[in-house]
């Protein structure tokens, strides 16, 4: 695709051609009536006029003066400047690329000491739980032993408590059993035996009953 | 028809289109002194028609032409001379501006002062240093960057309308090279002495003494007119690229402004043609002006490079 600028271009250039080009023929060919074929201007010629090789020594010299003393100028005014903000800026750009690789540093091993610390802390936490479920372990045991110990002595009174109830029951019991006893023995007797051997019988019956451990 | 080198030599006027500056002569008093005395028949009107769009350069009082080109006078101002100041003006102002910009270490900020800031380091870094030496090279900086962009000023202004190339003068192109010569010369006496400086032209060899005898002063003949005629080269050079580029512009607009072509029937062909390749060509001149700037203080910098070292 061809741009419109381009085309606009093309179509002036080409305007201008045909404006120019009969303004061109008509000169030459009024040139070309001279008498002597000489222009106006190009009088007096040597032949260097047509070199191309030609050196001329004013235009030569003044090229050297214009060129030094625009070096001159340069050199004071730009090149000196230039090459002295460049070098600052180069050495401005070095610093910041070893600053930026000092804070890199500085960040890298900052980086290590938390991690060092995380690790630590996790270390601490997990002596931390340790400790804690050693203690809540010992505290257990203390719990379930002084339980234990006080449903012993529990169980100890309780059955001592027992023991003396089932003997005082045992003593009443054969209290009343003897008394009974006797008092059925006696009717027995009352008719076949005297008191005598009624008492005596009744204190071996005693003896005997109260040799016997309890059976409760 | 004249010359078409004279298109591109140094003259004493500025040639614009015709319309653009008339000149109306009444009678042959008004005409510049030079032109009544070499054509002494001829009439204000032929003045008049020969010399539109021929603007003459102002002269300094009691300094005589010759005719339009040529001057006994080294007083005499021409076109080359104003388009170099211009030029140098062009220059001075870009870069005292960009010194202002970055001396304190900031950076520049624009497409317009990057690219010239690129250049300066293009040149510092790619060209001076390699070809000089890292150690020596910031010392010719400020030679090569006014080298690199007088060349590349006088270059230019041969693509501008009615300016013209004075790096397509002998007279220009020979001068530089002579400061590239004058400044190797110069450095490589004040580094190894006079003499040191014309021993180190001869290249290092390991001879025995009876061949080193005859061969040692012949190669030194031949190896200091190779240095006239190296630093002879890269004015050639320039010159043959700037005016080579003119010609072919010539040539092919010359076919568009022919006398005979443009009462062809034909014409209105092979005018857009030889626009169309007219402008082809002046992209073509463009990159040249920038080469040959380059290519001039590249080899510039080899010259230097080689008379301050050691062969």
């Amino acid at each position: 695709m061809v741009s419109p600028r381009f085309l606009i271009g093309l179509a002036l250039s080409f305007v201008m051609l045909l404006g120019i080009a009969p303004t061109v023929a008509f000169a030459a060919a009024a040139g070309g009536d001279h008498a002597h074929g000489d222009h106006i201007g190009h009088a007096n010629a040597d032949k260097e006029m047509e070199n191309p090789a030609e050196i001329k020594a004013s235009l030569a010299i003044w090229s050297l003066v214009v060129f030094l003393i625009l070096m001159a100028i340069l050199w004071k005014f730009a090149w000196g400047p230039i090459v002295a903000g460049l070098e600052k800026r180069e050495a401005g750009i070095a610093e910041n690329i070893a600053s930026a690789e000092r804070a890199a540093g500085d960040a890298k091993r900052m980086i290590a000491d938390y991690e060092a610390k995380l690790a630590g802390a996790a270390d601490q936490v997990r002596a931390m739980l340790d400790e804690a479920r050693r203690d809540a372990e010992h505290t257990k045991e203390e719990i379930i032993a002084e339980a234990k110990s006080a449903a012993g002595v529990e169980h100890e009174r309780q059955m001592r408590e027992l023991r003396t109830a089932t003997d005082q029951a045992l003593k009443a019991l054969s209290e009343t059993f003897a008394d009974q006893a006797v008092a059925l023995a006696g009717r027995i007797i009352q008719e076949k035996l005297n008191a005598k051997d009624h008492d005596r019988l009744v204190k071996e019956a005693v003896a005997k009953f109260a040799q016997s451990p309890s059976m409760n | 028809m004249a010359s078409p080198i004279l298109h591109i030599k140094d003259s004493y006027y500025f040639e614009v289109p015709a319309f653009m500056w008339r000149h109306n002569y009444e009678s042959r008093d008004q005409v510049p002194e030079f032109l009544r005395e070499a054509h002494p028949h001829a009439t204000p009107e032929e003045f008049n028609k020969a010399l539109d769009g021929k603007i003459l350069i102002p002269q300094l009082p009691g300094v005589s032409l010759k005719n339009l080109y040529q001057s006994d006078s080294p007083l005499a101002i021409s076109k080359f001379m104003i388009l170099e100041l211009v030029a140098a003006a062009i220059i001075a102002f870009i870069f005292i501006r960009l010194a202002g910009m970055i001396r304190t270490g900031e950076r520049p900020k624009g497409k317009f002062w990057n690219f010239f800031e690129a250049i300066l380091l293009f040149m510092r870094d790619e060209v001076a240093r390699p070809a000089i030496g890292k150690h020596d090279a910031d010392k010719f900086l400020p030679v090569l960057w006014t080298l690199f962009f007088f060349v590349l000023g006088c270059n230019l202004l041969g693509m501008v309308p009615w300016a013209g190339s004075p790096t397509a003068s002998f007279s220009v192109t020979l001068a530089l090279a002579a400061v590239t010569l004058g400044t190797g010369m110069i450095c490589g006496v004040v580094k190894f002495g006079p003499v040191g400086y014309l021993k180190n032209q001869i290249p290092h060899m390991e001879l025995p003494f009876v061949l080193a005898l005859f061969l040692k002063p012949m190669i030194w003949v031949i190896e200091v007119f190779g240095l006239f005629i190296k630093h002879g080269v890269l004015g050639v050079r320039l010159l043959a690229n700037m005016v080579a580029g003119h010609i072919v512009l010539l040539s092919i607009m010359g076919i568009a402004f022919s006398v005979e072509g443009a009462v062809s029937p034909y014409w209105g062909i092979s005018a857009p043609i030889s626009v169309f390749g007219a402008t082809a060509i002046s992209m073509l001149e463009l990159f040249v002006a920038f080469l040959q700037a380059y290519v001039f203080v590249f080899l510039s910098s080899l010259f230097i490079g080689a008379a301050i070292h050691h062969h």
